[in-house]
């Protein structure tokens, strides 16, 4: 939605005022703090896996700064209503993990935060919410709100009790990159003084594939809330334009669900809600969004964070382009553009060697045909050399093949 | 002057003649006949002999059977319904038009006779009769026209009668109202009401009745008094005063009445005025008057003195009309050529109006012509409008029809632009109005209205909302001193969602609200002191406040609805304009409203005292169908007092209460067309509202300059608001996002108006603010830490400058230029990292402004030439929205994208738009 306005905007001035949807104008700006407030903000998730629980807390921060501060030096400990007391410690600055591997159960859970100013906060109890695992997991051939065509990658849940269920979703996703203009051989530096270089073959296939994983970076919920039978259906968790590079060689999505309660979700739906845009017209009433933890001792404190109580579980998929899109092969572009050079300089190559910021492709220049030559205009040097991003993926991206990946 | 002679000399010598000469009987049978067919039979019959001039019989048709009668029976008969008199002397009948001849002379004879000779007590049996003297006549009126109204009758002994009728426009046949007419030397004037209609007490005789107003050339007329009678003058346009923007022009009016904070647009005089995109808008020009704004250019409903937008009753033709925009609020919904005028109340409000707490805006359609057939048109960027004015039955009845479409889809369809061309927007409205004169005391009006927007924003929604009214009124005049009018109307306003997405939710949500009510009011004219306005007024509301269906086979949306609303809100009311004396007058108005809802529904009681949730539910009762759920009611006190200080300078106080009981649900920070109204329930309280205002008001020069000062003090309470993220949708328990807080809006409005010149046009000048409180001792239900706080619409300073200025008859330039004060907005306080991405956070509602807002439009007028033959008058404007190319900010928000915060900043309309309108009237 907000990008369809930001389109609108990239229009306007070249299009007939006559039109009323085109008047309207989206600028961005860049916004500078007024009366910041530091603010506690505890990001929570007890969950139904065993294994050391996290808890992570950082406090707001202005517009100028880069990114959060840690919330350091504080004691956390979960407790259920049999009194069992889960410890955290504070392995990372402002990230804390359980003393001992525990996972949810029907128990209730509250989590005591005590920070280094010794303010004292505690959340609501919670139970953890059950539900049905991911039953399918899938790519899609469909169109996004900008009319561009793509694959959406799609949920499926057939929850068993036919109850309405709220959901949470995290991706993570890798997909293989293959370096264009990869060559078993390279040039080395032989000596610097006299310059003199080598074409020398690779001993290993290092910088031809690399992997690439990603995580999820908005928030997705879901909810079967006034749906008949519970059942939530081809819900999208991701989309790629057909033309992205992600998919064109082989792509693979880890879809990782909570169940989620009914407070958690209207917290995440508001928190959405008040972050993306609606309509050029209407705004929602910003204000402070409260979560479920509060100062035990002063309720007015404003405390950001919902200690949410969820279960678990998770499904990989792969997928080829062709799995799909079976009309047409991708016209994706690598994701770097690749520029040639062939220096006469002997000194220049071993500069781009030194630099890493080019690498060898051939010694034969002159191969490359009159009616299509992929070096472009290029010097007359003897070896002709590509921007390295590709010729070797290891700068961008890791060579390493993930455990989970199945070629 | 020969007919003076004439009868002079027939008094002179037939003094002694007597009408009861003897008589020959008559048998005759006549049937749908003339006068003057009837008049030759009787000569055929019978040795009489009649002198008349048949231009007296106009096309009256009389029918009748005598046998053996007396002829001055059969005659009485004859000229029982017109002002004719008949003399019988030898065999010959002279009829005459108003006289009675006397066969004595009156004992006053020998004194000086003038017109105050009628003020003479009458002797006896003898009236005195009206004598026209050369004396007496006004040389310089010569070429005034002579009116002879009434047939005089000897056992009359009044000396004072009653003169009734219509001042109408002369082509368009349209009532003209506050006119003045006025009694040369006399010293007895009146005013026109708003039906044309005035009614004066004479002297018997000669009176020379001169008729003006702003607008029309002066008419003046000799009027010989005989009896009560009827005369209605048709008034000429002045064409001089044409062009002018006048909002309205009623002399005196804004020093005289005792009502305040009243303004008037008319649709017709507005027309100069520059607007966006060409279209023609009375409610965009009120907003150029102190006292009401929006809270910007998208912004659906108007603020009327620091109110909610929900709080103004809109009325088109007596039916509420709940949303009289199009597209966000930029456009009308109302035809302007079938508009006739706006009047908005925002200060002391008449008691015959209730229900919303900040104003009324009344706004009339025209009445169509009942002679000739007439249209307008217009072409602009982005409508077509038509209007015709259809008469039915000459001088009785009339038919009007508008219509109204967009092409801007079409316009949109063909743009090259995948992300444009599966926008949509486009709406239409249609209207019809008849009227029909059943006669001169009974009047019937009726109306329908139908409007329609349909838009999208996103690829995968479609939004569509109509307003739908009728409305029927009848106009009785019951005698000379009462006049009752009867209205029932019935309003229809919904709108639609329909979402069609991915997965397996794909819907269509219905919003619908109707209202179906009467109101019987009756102005009693007791005497000169006293006017008395009073009735009863009545609605019942139906509320579908949520349906939604699943939409397709694939989907699985659970057919929801939530229980219907429905309540009878009722009110008596009861005013008095008691005019003290010449300088003091006050309006003493009260009503008496009740407002019950009505089951069939579920409702939820919680815990006294405590926050409304989930938890603090006590029981849930059942109502059955109609059962009583909660009544409220009050007294609203309507007062208003004016003092003339001088003949050109009064100061004016009301006192205004009110009582609202229908809320509309929105949490955005302004108002859209898609937000739900509710009724005030178990749980849901009324608003109410007072308001204390004082003013002073100035004309200069007549009233070329008039200049007024208002200031208001206004409080309301249980004004409803929302928590943060308040969840609306199909929300069964909706009163547990709901906060009703107070408010607190007071301001000084200072209005120049120029009405006359070539230079005309106004000035205003607002300083106000509007604050609300939302308290509680539970610290969810705050919003600010429970402080009062700037309103979303609150913009304190305010100016307005409108202004034309008339080249030649033809040519004209007009110019807005308006400035406000920048509109509160929530800014964030910080950042925060929540799970992989960015957010803002916000604390303190309302703390910033985004920056002042102006905004200066240019427009130039021409005028079809006036040549007397031509087809149709025809009229172009060019008109330039927003010359300056400021870039107003409208809103700033932050978004979450991929992760990260981003700013932007929104405006309407950040370019200068130029328009070209084509009018043509026929």
């Amino acid at each position: 939605m907000k990008n369809y306005i930001i389109k609108q905007y990239r229009v306007v001035h070249t299009l007939l005022v006559l039109c009323i949807l085109l008047i309207g104008c989206i600028e961005e700006f860049t916004p500078e703090t007024k009366d910041y407030e530091s603010l506690l903000v505890v990001e929570a998730v007890l969950t139904d896996e065993y294994k050391y629980q996290k808890v992570k807390l950082s406090r707001t921060f202005k517009f100028e700064e880069e990114g959060a501060k840690k919330e350091e030096g504080a004691e956390i400990f979960i407790l259920d209503n049999l009194n069992n007391k889960y410890n955290f410690s504070e392995l990372e600055p402002g990230e804390y993990v359980s003393d001992v591997a525990f996972k949810a159960e029907k128990e209730e859970y509250q989590l005591f935060i005590k920070t280094a100013n010794g303010k004292e906060y505690v959340s609501s109890p919670n139970t953890l919410s059950e539900g049905s695992g991911i039953t399918n997991l899938f790519g899609k051939i469909t169109t996004n709100s900008d009319k561009v065509e793509g694959v959406s990658f799609v949920v499926n849940v057939q929850e068993a009790s036919g109850d309405a269920k709220y959901y949470r979703y995290e991706y993570e996703e890798t997909h293989k990159i293959i370096a264009p203009w990869y060559r078993n051989r390279r040039a080395v530096i032989v000596s610097e003084n006299p310059p003199q270089i080598e074409i020398e073959y690779k001993s290993d296939q290092i910088g031809k594939i690399c992997y690439s994983t990603a995580i999820s970076s908005s928030m997705i919920i879901a909810s079967t809330e006034g749906l008949n039978n519970g059942q939530l259906v081809d819900f999208p968790i991701r989309f790629l334009e057909r033309d992205d590079y992600k998919i064109s060689n082989r792509y693979s999505i880890l879809a990782k669900q909570y169940v989620i309660s009914r407070e958690a979700h209207t917290f995440y739906k508001t928190l959405n809600d008040l972050s993306s845009s609606e309509s050029l017209f209407s705004q929602i009433q910003p204000g402070f969004l409260k979560g479920n933890i509060e100062n035990i001792n002063d309720e007015s404190e404003k405390v950001i964070g919902f200690f949410e109580v969820s279960s678990v579980s998770s499904k990989r998929i792969f997928f080829e382009y062709n799995d799909i899109f079976t009309d047409e092969v991708s016209r994706a572009k690598y994701p770097f553009s690749c520029s040639f050079i062939a220096p006469e300089e002997i000194n220049r190559v071993i500069n781009i060697i030194k630099n890493k910021s080019h690498t060898w492709v051939t010694d034969e220049p002159e191969l490359c045909s009159i009616e299509f030559c992929p070096y472009g205009n290029i010097e007359s040097g003897p070896n002709v050399y590509v921007s390295i991003a590709c010729g070797d993926c290891t700068v961008f991206s890791s060579s390493i093949v993930p455990d989970f990946w199945e070629d | 002057m020969k007919k003076f002679t004439i009868i002079v000399l027939i008094l002179i010598f037939c003094n002694k003649a007597s009408s009861q000469e003897k008589e020959n009987l008559i048998s005759l049978d006549f049937n749908s006949s003339s006068i003057e067919e009837v008049l030759n039979k009787i000569e055929s019959v019978s040795e009489y002999n009649f002198y008349f001039s048949n231009k007296w019989f106009l096309n009256l048709k009389i029918s009748g059977k005598f046998s053996d009668a007396n002829l001055t029976t059969v005659l009485d008969k004859i000229f029982e319904n017109t002002d004719l008199n008949y003399f019988i002397i030898n065999k010959n009948v002279y009829v005459l038009q108003n006289r009675v001849i006397y066969n004595k002379l009156p004992s006053s004879f020998d004194e000086p006779i003038y017109d105050s000779i009628s003020k003479l007590k009458p002797k006896v049996n003898l009236q005195n009769p009206v004598f026209i003297s050369k004396k007496n006549k006004d040389i310089e009126n010569d070429f005034v026209e002579t009116i002879r109204i009434g047939k005089s009758n000897l056992n009359d002994l009044r000396d004072k009668f009653i003169l009734t009728g219509y001042v109408k426009q002369h082509s368009s046949k349209l009532p003209l109202a506050d006119v003045t007419i006025y009694v040369k030397n006399k010293n007895i004037g009146v005013s026109t009401n708003s039906k044309g209609y005035y009614k004066l007490e004479l002297p018997k005789g000669i009176n020379l009745i001169e008729v003006s107003s702003i607008g029309v050339k002066k008419q003046v007329k000799r009027v010989l008094l005989f009896n009560d009678g009827n005369l209605n003058f048709n008034l000429l346009e002045d064409v001089e005063e044409l062009d002018e923007i006048v909002l309205d022009g009623e002399q005196d009016q804004n020093l005289e009445e005792t009502l305040m904070g009243t303004s008037e647009v008319d649709s017709e005089e507005s027309k100069n005025i520059p607007l966006v995109l060409g279209e023609r808008n009375i409610l965009k020009v009120a907003t150029t008057l102190p006292g009401i704004t929006t809270a910007g250019e998208g912004a659906t409903g108007f603020n009327v003195r620091g109110g909610k937008t929900d709080q103004n009753l809109i009325l088109l033709d007596n039916a509420v009309i709940y949303n009289p925009s199009h597209f966000f609020g930029i456009f009308q919904a109302l035809n302007p050529f079938t508009t006739k005028s706006l009047k908005v109340y925002k200060g002391s409000i008449p008691s015959e109006f209730g229900g919303r707490l900040s104003s009324v805006f009344d706004i009339k359609s025209k009445e169509s012509n009942v002679n000739d057939f007439k249209g307008e048109a217009s072409i602009g960027p982005i409508t077509n409008n038509i209007a015709v004015e259809i008469p039915v039955i000459k001088d009785k009845s009339s038919l009007m029809l508008g219509g109204r479409s967009t092409y801007s889809d079409w316009v949109l369809k063909s743009l090259n632009d995948d992300n444009l061309s599966k926008s949509k927007a486009n709406f239409y409205d249609l209207i019809g109005k008849y009227n029909y004169k059943i006669n001169d005391n009974n009047d019937l009006k009726a109306t329908a209205y139908y409007s329609k927007d349909v838009f999208s924003i996103t690829s995968d929604s479609l939004y569509s909302y109509n307003n739908t009214l009728f409305s029927l009124s009848w106009d009785n005049k019951i005698n000379s001193k009462n006049l009752g009018s009867l209205s029932l109307f019935n309003t229809n306003y919904g709108f639609n969602i329909d979402y069609e997405g991915e997965t397996n939710n794909d819907f269509t949500f219905d919003y619908g609200i109707r209202e179906t009510g009467f109101k019987y009011k009756i102005i009693y004219l007791y005497n000169n002191k006293h006017k008395f306005n009073y009735g009863i007024t009545s609605k019942l509301y139906n509320v579908t406040p949520g349906n939604k269906q699943p939409i397709g086979e694939d989907s699985d949306v659970e057919t929801v609805s939530l229980d219907k609303e429905k309540g009878v809100e009722s009110a008596i009311f009861l005013a008095d304009d008691f005019e003290v004396n010449n300088k003091l007058m006050f309006n003493l108005g009260v009503r008496y409203s009740t407002f019950t809802a009505l089951g069939r529904n579920t409702t939820r009681v919680y815990r006294e005292g405590e926050p409304k949730s989930d938890e603090t539910v006590e029981e849930e009762i059942n109502f059955g169908n109609n059962e009583k759920v909660k009544t409220y009611g009050g007294i609203e006190t309507r007062i208003a007092a004016r003092y003339l200080l001088k003949n050109n300078l009064s100061i004016k106080g009301s006192y205004n209460k009110m009582y609202q009981y229908i809320h509309t649900l929105s949490n955005n920070t302004t108002g859209s067309p898609i937000d739900t109204w509710k009724l005030s329930d178990y749980n849901i309280k009324p608003q109410k509202a007072e308001q204390f205002t004082l003013g002073l008001y100035k004309n200069i020069d007549g009233n070329d300059y008039e200049i007024s000062l208002e200031g208001y003090y206004k409080l309301s309470k249980n004004v409803p608001d929302f928590k943060t993220g308040a969840q609306l949708n199909l929300n069964e328990n909706i009163e547990t996002e709901i906060l009703q807080g107070k408010g607190k809006a007071y301001g000084v409005e200072f209005l120049v108006r120029k009405n006359s010149g070539d230079v005309n046009g106004w000035l205003s000048y607002t300083y106000s603010k509007s604050l609300i409180q939302l308290n509680s001792k539970y610290p969810e239900e705050q919003v600010n830490g429970g402080d009062y706080f700037p309103a979303n619409y609150d913009k304190p300073n305010n100016f307005n400058l409108v202004s034309n200025y008339k080249v030649t008859r033809r040519f004209s330039f007009s110019g807005n230029f308006t400035y406000q004060t920048g509109r509160p907005v929530t800014y964030p306080t910080g950042n925060f990292t929540y799970q992989g991405s960015n957010y803002t956070t916000y604390s303190e509602r309302n703390k910033f402004r985004i920056p002042d807002y102006y905004r200066l439009d240019l427009s130039f007028n021409v005028e079809g030439n006036h040549k007397l033959k031509k087809i149709g008058h025809s009229f172009w404007n060019i008109s330039i929205y927003n010359v300056l190319g400021r870039n107003n900010p409208y809103s700033v928000y932050f978004v979450t994208d991929n992760g990260e915060v981003k700013a932007y900043k929104s405006s309407i309309f950040s370019i200068p738009i130029p328009t070209i309108t084509y009018n043509i009237k026929f």
